[in-house]
């Protein structure tokens, strides 16, 4: 009887999963309670964990309690420090979440509720977390070392070599796309200017305080800069409210005007801010850690873990009807269904198949946790059965807030999503007209329905808010107001606030990973140049950082003057990346558990490995060989280049004091720009699928070696 | 009486996690580990700045 119970408990649990799975997929009315995806992905995840989880630690790497781990048996006070496990978790999970849990999930729901609901809640339970977690376990087993350790220990030096060549490009498209939605959600708003550039002074205050003032008191100081937060979403509101033609409000309208730049002339808005994000990206990674990256993190940690636990409260108190259709690409009765099912869609380029896996990237696996999995967490690890909760769990934890993100995305009129999330190119900046093109999708919409949702929100408009962030803040924004609703109207300050909850975590992994990258690129020139990873001299600090900010600074400048807008370029380049990185951890984790002598588990990091390895390797080649422009980065420089071709052709018929000429001849070199950006991205995109293909080869090699070493 | 020892009980536990975690704490914690070893212990102040320093080594995700 006692065994019964746990057996009849956990068979309820897996039927009610599979029957709110059902009801989502076979659903087809107006719309659908958020509680049926909640439910499906809480039941999944509960029996993910008792039972998938419970074979990597116990059959595979038997983890045991009696066998110390890399914390106890190196403590050194410093690097090696055991840990209570909650805190651990809270390091970890602080670690891993950052914007893509947010963003991906918002892109990918152009493709209706349904692709994404079931990728990053059965994604995480067979791949994300099974990554992460054998990961940890591989190095909890060789003293908490680093990926690329892991990876030249396990496979050998190339494979060592090309884990940091994918670290250093995946932080550098990263970073990139990261600060392309700060930009977007920034531009032609002054209230989220304001506050979010307020959020740096109280940042450096902060450091101050807590290495100056009262040394090492960080609650005391987080708590004033949670309090000067509000200060400043005020200071946002104010400026908002200032007459349309006052200096300030014109200075801080970032967008549509012509600003003009020492060396670089006439930009535009979005231009002039990605250069100040690329300023602050290098003034970070410069400036001593105690006065701005350290009091940022702690001010990004404390706002995210507070927001997302007031979020996942608002959805569980509101419970939003999901307004979205379950598959948009399939949907015969909308319009825009024939245009996504081309890999025309108005959000990102690409079919459902495969490109929402590349699009949801870090909901269901992010190749990136690898690095936190490895070299950080472990080495703070007391007990090896708590890796389980840290590794598999904290997973989990993410895939949630992917969720609750693509609840607040679904939970919009489907109209209101595609006018925030068209690029300008597509839908025009007209309110008006900008509705009748997404109603003749199939989604009806009104032009002073989105005039309304701007006033509601405080901003000039909604149109073309692409990225992601703005999306999910206005998600949020209603779904709070309602909570709240016994107060009077917030929405203009919940937006507000969500905008603000983004960009200071997106900025905090802006600067951390631009030192970061910095400390990776100085291991890479090390034996060739050990003065120049040297950092404790100052000129090569400068130089490297320079050396990074360039890198994710061409990449971001390149989306900001990309016709078709940054995040249409840069986010499934980034998937691509991400995902890259991800199949060089599963291919190092098969290795892994083969020399552990498991060989007969290995098919549960292979299983992922294979379906991640055939995605990646699909959406890359489409990238590369698709005849439409708006997919393949071939085909678009092909385009710009017979634009450009045009327009020369033209020049040349003209006569030398034509009034046209100026601006043909800035048209022609901004065409052979974009031309040579998309070559680019087109080289770096098939470097990455060679690189899948190789890992994959090498880890092969190194299993059937070590069987064959083994029979013998 | 027994419910609101455990409440404050739980309470004194979420806050010592948490000063744990963001390191408020820290140099209490080095303090107590380094004593009696023989050696300087570092002042607060430059304590303070070698664990900033080292936080600023751990990455952050995507």
């Amino acid at each position: 009887m006692p065994r019964l119970l746990p057996i009849l408990g956990w068979s309820a649990v897996a039927a009610l999963g599979a029957a709110a799975f059902a009801v989502l997929a076979l659903h087809r009315g107006e719309s659908i309670s958020a509680a049926w995806i909640l439910v499906a992905a809480l039941c999944t995840w509960a029996v993910g964990y008792r039972f998938y989880s419970r074979i990597i630690a116990q059959r595979i790497f038997a983890l045991d309690d009696a066998r110390a781990s890399p914390a106890v048996r190196l403590s050194d006070g410093h690097d090696y420090v055991p840990t209570n496990p909650w805190v651990v978790f809270g390091h970890h999970f602080a670690a891993i979440a950052g914007a893509g849990p947010l963003v991906g999930p918002i892109l990918a729901a152009q493709f209706g509720y349904l692709p994404g609901t079931i990728w990053i809640i059965v994604g995480v339970v067979l791949a994300g977390a099974v990554q992460d977690l054998v990961i940890l376990c591989g190095s909890l087993r060789l003293d908490g070392r680093s990926l690329g350790e892991l990876a030249r220990e396990h496979l050998g030096p190339f494979a060592g070599w090309t884990t940091l060549f994918a670290i250093t490009a995946i932080l550098a498209i990263l970073i990139a796309v990261l600060a392309m939605v700060v930009v977007n959600a920034m531009s032609e708003s002054p209230w989220s200017t304001v506050t979010v550039g307020l959020t740096l002074p109280i940042a450096m205050l902060m450091g101050v305080w807590m290495r100056l003032i009262r040394p090492g008191r960080v609650l005391e100081a987080s708590a004033i800069g949670v309090a000067l937060l509000f200060g400043a979403l005020w200071a946002g509101w104010a400026v908002h409210h200032l007459p349309h033609d006052s200096a300030w409000r014109q200075a801080l309208t970032f967008g549509r005007e012509l600003r003009h730049l020492p060396l670089l002339g006439e930009v535009t808005g979005r231009e002039v801010m990605a250069w100040i994000l690329i300023a602050y990206g290098f003034c970070a990674a410069v400036l001593p850690v105690w006065l701005l990256l350290a009091p940022r993190d702690y001010l990004s940690a404390f706002v995210k873990i507070g927001t997302v636990f007031l979020l996942a409260l608002g959805i569980f108190i509101v419970l939003p009807d999901i307004r979205m259709p379950a598959v948009v690409s399939h949907d015969p009765a909308r319009a825009i269904a024939g245009a996504i099912g081309a890999g025309d869609g108005p959000v990102l380029p690409g079919t459902l198949m495969p490109f929402a896996f590349i699009t949801i990237a870090c909901g269901a696996i992010s190749g990136f946790h690898a690095l936190i999995a490895s070299g950080t967490t472990p080495k703070l690890i007391a007990r090896e059965s708590q890796a389980r909760a840290i590794g598999y769990g904290g997973m989990l934890t993410e895939s949630f807030v992917a969720i609750l993100a693509l609840i607040a995305a679904c939970a919009l009129t489907p109209g209101v999503y595609f006018a925030m999330n068209a690029p300008a190119g597509t839908i025009g900046r007209e309110a008006d007209a900008a509705a009748g093109i997404i109603t003749a999708w199939g989604f009806a919409v009104g032009g002073e329905e989105l005039r309304q949702l701007a006033r509601d929100i405080g901003e000039e408009s909604v149109l073309s808010r692409t990225g992601g962030a703005p999306t999910l803040a206005v998600g949020m924004a209603l779904i709070f107001d309602r909570a709240t609703s016994f107060i009077g109207d917030l929405k203009a300050f919940w937006y507000h606030f969500a905008i603000m909850f983004e960009a200071l975590f997106i900025l905090t992994t802006v600067d951390a990973g631009t030192r970061v990258g910095r400390f990776v690129l100085q291991d890479i020139i090390r034996p060739a140049w050990p003065a120049l990873a040297d950092g404790t001299r100052t000129w090569a600090v400068m130089a490297t950082s320079l050396a990074v900010v360039s890198m994710w600074g061409w990449f971001l400048i390149s989306g900001v003057r990309d016709p078709l807008g940054g995040i249409y370029v840069l986010w499934p380049l980034f998937g691509i990346s991400n995902q890259l990185l991800a199949a060089v951890a599963l291919s190092v984790g098969t290795v892994i558990i083969v020399r552990q002598g498991k060989a007969r588990w290995a098919w549960i990091t292979i299983l992922p490995l294979l379906w991640l390895g055939g995605v990646t390797e699909a959406a890359g080649w489409q990238k590369l060989t698709h005849e439409s422009p708006k997919v393949s980065f071939v085909a678009q420089a092909r385009a710009k280049d017979a634009e450009a071709a045009g327009l020369e052709a033209r020049i040349a018929e003209l006569a030398t004091d034509d009034q046209q000429l100026p601006a043909l001849r800035k048209k022609a070199a901004a065409a052979r720009q974009v031309a040579f950006n998309n070559r680019v991205d087109a080289w770096l995109c098939a470097i990455f699928m060679l690189v899948i293909v190789v890992v994959a080869l090498d880890a092969a090699r190194a299993c059937l070696r070590h069987l064959r070493q083994a029979r013998a | 009486m027994r419910p609101w020892r455990s409440f404050a009980a739980g309470l004194r536990l979420a806050w010592a996690l948490l000063r744990d975690w963001s390191g408020d704490d820290a140099y209490e914690r080095y303090c107590r580990a380094h004593a009696g070893h023989g050696h300087d212990l570092l002042s607060r102040r430059a304590f303070y700045r070698r664990y900033f320093e080292e936080r600023g080594k751990r990455p952050r995700c995507c």
